[in-house]
């Protein structure tokens, strides 16, 4: 109320909110945005029908488990047809050799194939966390929270962390590949910028990577509780 | 970043500025990839893709088979016969074959799997529980 009837005073209050909120996004710009944006080019680099490191690894992974168990099943076949007197010479022996390299490429294929589609899941996962991300910062701004968009970032990356590894456990011919994708995506948080790698936090986030979170002039000017 | 109002003279412009900015951030860092995200929920393209992209994967695995056979045959110093070898076309053929078809089977069904979990139909879930 303001008795005057004229221009309503600025009160302390108004001005630790704002000081508050607009310190709040400066720093959310400045450390947690360009991690955002970090996670978000990693995410989206798998995506379906792109050549990706991810994918190459999961595959490639895929491809020598699947060569190692074949291997293991080779020799198990051959020592028991052997000691069931089966000739090397012999039709059986040679087409048992000749149905184990086929199941083993096909197996190669279901290996590689269960990779690619464990990239598809963690490509969609990572999409869903940064859009998570952005349901919040989008709801702070009509509501006028700036400090939501950092929480929201903050939960989106640490829930996509535990996408990743979640998928790592699950999908164990692919565990290395996706374990990297998400720690590659984290790392952003927990590393200073790189300006030739276009790595790490960004450039605002050195300043505060090894001290407390920035003291807020605004509140320490009010002298009324709120 | 916001610099342009003074929180102390303007509060009221500083927070409709700090909301502008907010909300210009969210455009221009997120809505692009809420957007590829129901692309790939929408998109009739996304199971026909994963099946070509699986038979592919597939197929080529499966081209290694006869090299994997003639170095499996080469160690035990042994090779086929005329006949073996016709019996072994056929049956890779259809092995082959039915594996591809598999292949693309199973990725269709994953994609639209990860369609419906995306669109909230309570489907496979897409952070790879199973």
């Amino acid at each position: 109320m303001n008795p005057s009837g004229g221009q309503a005073a600025v009160t302390p209050s108004e001005q630790a909110l704002a000081s508050t909120a607009t310190q709040s996004f400066n720093d959310y710009s400045a450390r947690w945005l360009p991690a955002q944006d970090h996670l978000a080019s990693v995410v989206s680099s798998m995506a379906p029908g792109q050549p990706s490191w991810q994918r190459s690894e999961a595959e490639g992974k895929g491809n020598a488990d699947a060569a190692i168990a074949a291997e293991n099943q080779s020799r198990a076949r051959t020592s028991s047809e052997l000691s069931h007197g089966i000739n090397v010479g012999s039709t059986s022996f040679k087409m048992g050799v000749t149905g184990g390299a086929t199941a083993e490429a096909e197996m190669k294929g279901a290996d590689i194939n269960q990779g690619n589609e464990a990239i598809d899941k963690a490509y969609l996962g990572g999409l869903t966390s940064i859009t998570h991300a952005g349901e919040g910062l989008a709801s702070a701004a009509v509501q006028g929270q700036s400090v939501a968009g950092e929480v929201s970032s903050r939960i989106g990356i640490s829930n996509q962390q535990l996408s990743d590894t979640q998928s790592a456990q699950n999908m164990q011919t692919v565990g290395t590949a996706i374990g990297a994708a998400g720690q590659y995506g984290i790392s952003a948080a927990n590393a200073p910028y790189n300006p030739s790698t276009g790595q790490g936090a960004g450039p605002g986030y050195a300043q505060y990577a090894n001290t407390q979170a920035p003291v807020n002039p605004g509140l320490q000017s009010v002298d009324e509780p709120y | 970043m916001t610099t342009g109002l003074s929180a102390a003279n303007d509060p009221t412009g500083a927070l409709g500025s700090v909301s502008a900015d907010e909300w210009n951030t969210y455009m221009q860092h997120f809505v692009p990839y809420e957007n590829q995200l129901l692309q790939y929920a929408t998109s009739n393209a996304v199971p026909q893709q994963a099946m070509t992209t699986a038979m592919g994967l597939q197929q080529g695995a499966n081209a290694q088979g006869v090299g994997i056979a003639q170095r499996s045959m080469a160690q035990f110093d042994t090779t086929l016969n005329p006949e073996e070898a016709a019996a072994q076309k056929k049956s890779t053929g259809i092995s082959n074959a039915l594996s591809e078809v598999n292949a693309g089977n199973v990725a269709k069904d994953q994609a639209v799997a990860n369609q419906m979990s995306i669109l909230g139909t309570p489907a496979t879930g897409i952070t790879g529980a199973q």
